[in-house]
């Protein structure tokens, strides 16, 4: 049933205000993701991909962050014009959420039955015995073995890779429109990495929920992703479905990130790592904020701030150039 | 290993330190100047008299011999007898007992009632007007030694005011004026406590609420109040309760000064007699039982600590 969209992003701007100035964290960022489709948001450390997950749920802790432009379309609502006890109702319950490291992100003292059976009894008013049935039979569509002993055991006593079930578990108690998972694979080996995308494919075409995938790291991108949209230094530089994206990336950073990716022709001694670092996002430059690094650079790059367009059907890029491998348009203008 | 062969290896555990106790102990108070001999007889008596005296105390013996005599009474529950009113050293504790229990509990629960809504509040609240006014107090109440506090409160409350009375144990007299007079030595003595155990929570409180695993709590759509009520306080509180648990053994000392000052009689005010006294058999007593009273803190303190914690287990 994809098409329908599950959520709409238009605009949306965070920003911390510290005492050296304004962090332009997540600046103007639009996408949108469709039910039963997965959309990965790839970038760098810093780039503002996990704050953008956490406005989405206005988890953003406040001070000194906030969210002060934009819109948050979701099931007809936008949600940033919804009270505090509305929102409450929409995360965990519409919205869920996984984090990247399943032990720091599970209560440490108290047993994962109690932990899951929580979100059951908050939000779909179940009782002790319904939400422990519940959270059983979660727990065998996660695949977590024997699961009859281990709703009262403790995080601690999980591997990794289980305790990564249990919280996709937690996520999935409420059947969310809309799964949001930052990192979910980083912390754990390769061979769990692909359970859980498995598995994450699995509740896709299950529950038909909307996916977003935040992620780094492209090889997730390409396995599990129909969409991806790709963010640096704060923006939205590229969006494209999968297969143009790796085909043909049309923004130099994209470009980048894939040329620094090992593969078998590639190897290891011929990857193009990417020159610099990203800017302080205190001090963004004028002009387009690749531009330091960019091996395209001109300069109206630098002087001016370049427009998120259609370069191909579909595909969107924030750069004056029409694709990396063409004569600029801009430039003859 | 499970829970009661763990309990049985923690008391074996203090055997070894009630010996070295023992010995320390008793050898400080032999080395104290003064002569108990002297001390009951007087500046009057005869050189004779106070040589009779010892040979009787076994004053004269070797120190170790001494020390052997009287561990082994020890270990058949025998502290011997105040040097002065021959009375035994356990039914002076006995009867002295009440009145330290009773004024160090409640120190204990003044404390604990003031610091852990005061602790929590100040942390969830932090930077605001409530948290900048608590620290400011807790900074007073660590700052100001509790017999000063003490003597001001006698001053202000007893003497001046007379709201309270200003010393005394007065459940005699009922349990009202026993309450009353309970009040301001109760408040003395558990100030430095309530001060020290409220930043120990506020600090604790932070810590656990930049977790991780209260995104977590949040992002499920629980209320604020229910993600610091289910999942902050308990991971909060395991740090600060081996801290106050092994704490609250000061308050203790703290009982001996408070004691005095309010005139109490409890085994504080009688250890300070004993001293001044030479009454050693007192003292030696006393400072056991304190000792034990730490030693069993303690235990209790571990114990708690692994049924607080999961990931501890007894070994």
């Amino acid at each position: 049933m994809t098409g329908t969209p599950s959520l709409n992003v238009v605009n949306l701007k965070t920003h911390f205000f510290i005492r050296e100035g304004v962090v332009r964290a997540v600046d103007g960022v639009s996408f949108s993701v469709d039910q039963g489709e997965v959309l990965g948001i790839v970038g760098e450390s810093g780039c503002g991909k996990s704050i953008t997950a956490r406005s989405i749920l206005r988890l953003v802790p406040n001070p000194p962050g906030r969210t002060v432009d934009g819109r948050i379309e979701f099931e007809g609502k936008d949600l940033l014009e919804l009270s505090e006890s509305e929102m409450r109702k929409v995360r965990g319950n519409r919205i869920s959420m996984i984090f990247q490291d399943p032990m720091t992100y599970l209560n440490p003292t108290m047993k994962v039955g109690d932990q899951i059976t929580e979100v059951l009894r908050l939000h779909l008013d179940m009782n002790e015995t319904q939400a422990r049935a519940r959270t059983l039979e979660l727990f065998r569509d996660v695949n977590i073995p024997e699961p009859e002993g281990r709703l009262d055991n403790y995080p601690h006593e999980f591997s990794g890779g289980m305790r990564q079930r249990v919280m996709i578990a937690m996520a999935l108690a409420c059947e969310p429109g809309l799964l949001i998972a930052d990192e979910p694979t980083t912390a754990l080996d390769v061979t769990v990495q692909a359970q859980i995308l498995d598995l994450l494919r699995r509740i896709r075409d299950d529950l038909n929920s909307a996916i977003i995938l935040i992620t780094h790291d492209l090889g997730v991108v390409a396995e599990i992703c129909d969409k991806v949209v790709v963010m640096y230094a704060g923006q939205v530089v590229e969006q494209a479905n999968v297969y143009d994206l790796f085909d043909e990336p049309k923004h130099p950073y994209t470009r980048g990130l894939l040329d620094s990716l090992p593969t078998p022709e590639h190897r290891v001694d011929q990857l193009k790592p990417i020159p610099g670092q990203p800017p302080d996002l205190l001090r963004i430059p004028k002009g387009c904020n690749f531009a330091p690094r960019c091996a395209y650079c001109m300069q109206k790059c630098i002087d001016e701030e370049p427009p998120f367009r259609e370069v191909a059907p579909g595909h969107m890029s924030r750069c004056w150039l029409d694709s990396v491998t063409q004569t600029a348009v801009a430039a003859a203008e | 290993m499970n829970f009661w062969a763990y309990l049985a290896k923690r008391f074996l555990h203090a055997i070894p330190v009630y010996i070295g106790i023992s010995i320390v102990i008793f050898s400080l108070i032999h080395l104290i100047p003064g002569d108990p001999a002297q001390a009951v007889l007087g500046d009057a008596a005869t050189p004779e008299a106070i040589q009779a005296l010892r040979e009787q105390w076994n004053l004269n013996e070797p120190l170790w011999e001494q020390f052997l005599i009287w561990f082994f009474n020890v270990l058949q529950g025998d502290f011997g007898r105040s040097l002065h009113t021959n009375q035994p050293v356990s039914e002076i504790i006995a009867s002295r007992l009440p009145v330290t229990l009773t004024l160090t509990v409640s120190a204990l629960v003044f404390s604990l009632l003031i610091a852990l809504p005061v602790g929590i509040i100040s942390a969830i609240k932090r930077n605001t007007l409530t948290d900048h006014v608590s620290r400011v107090i807790a900074l007073l109440g660590i700052s100001i030694p509790n017999f000063w506090l003490g003597l001001v409160f006698i001053i202000v409350f007893g003497v001046y005011l007379r709201w309270l009375p200003p010393g005394g144990f007065h459940f005699n007299k009922g349990f009202v004026p026993g309450v009353m007079s309970l009040i301001l030595p109760a408040v003395s003595l558990g100030a430095f406590f309530a001060a020290i155990s409220m930043r120990m929570v506020r600090s604790s409180m932070l810590e656990v609420m930049r977790k991780e695993y209260i995104e977590t709590a949040r992002a499920k759509g629980l209320a604020e109040r229910w993600v610091i009520r289910s999942h902050a306080i308990k991971n909060a509180f395991i740090p600060v309760i081996t801290v106050i648990g092994l704490q609250t053994g000061t308050l203790l000392a703290g009982a001996v000064l408070t004691e005095t000052i309010f005139f109490m009689p409890g085994i504080g005010r009688e250890l300070i007699t004993a001293m001044a006294k030479r009454d050693f058999p007192i003292i030696q007593g006393l400072i056991l039982f304190f000792a034990t009273v730490y030693v069993g803190i303690n235990i209790l303190v571990d114990l708690s600590y692994a049924f607080l914690n999961p990931k501890i287990e007894y070994s």
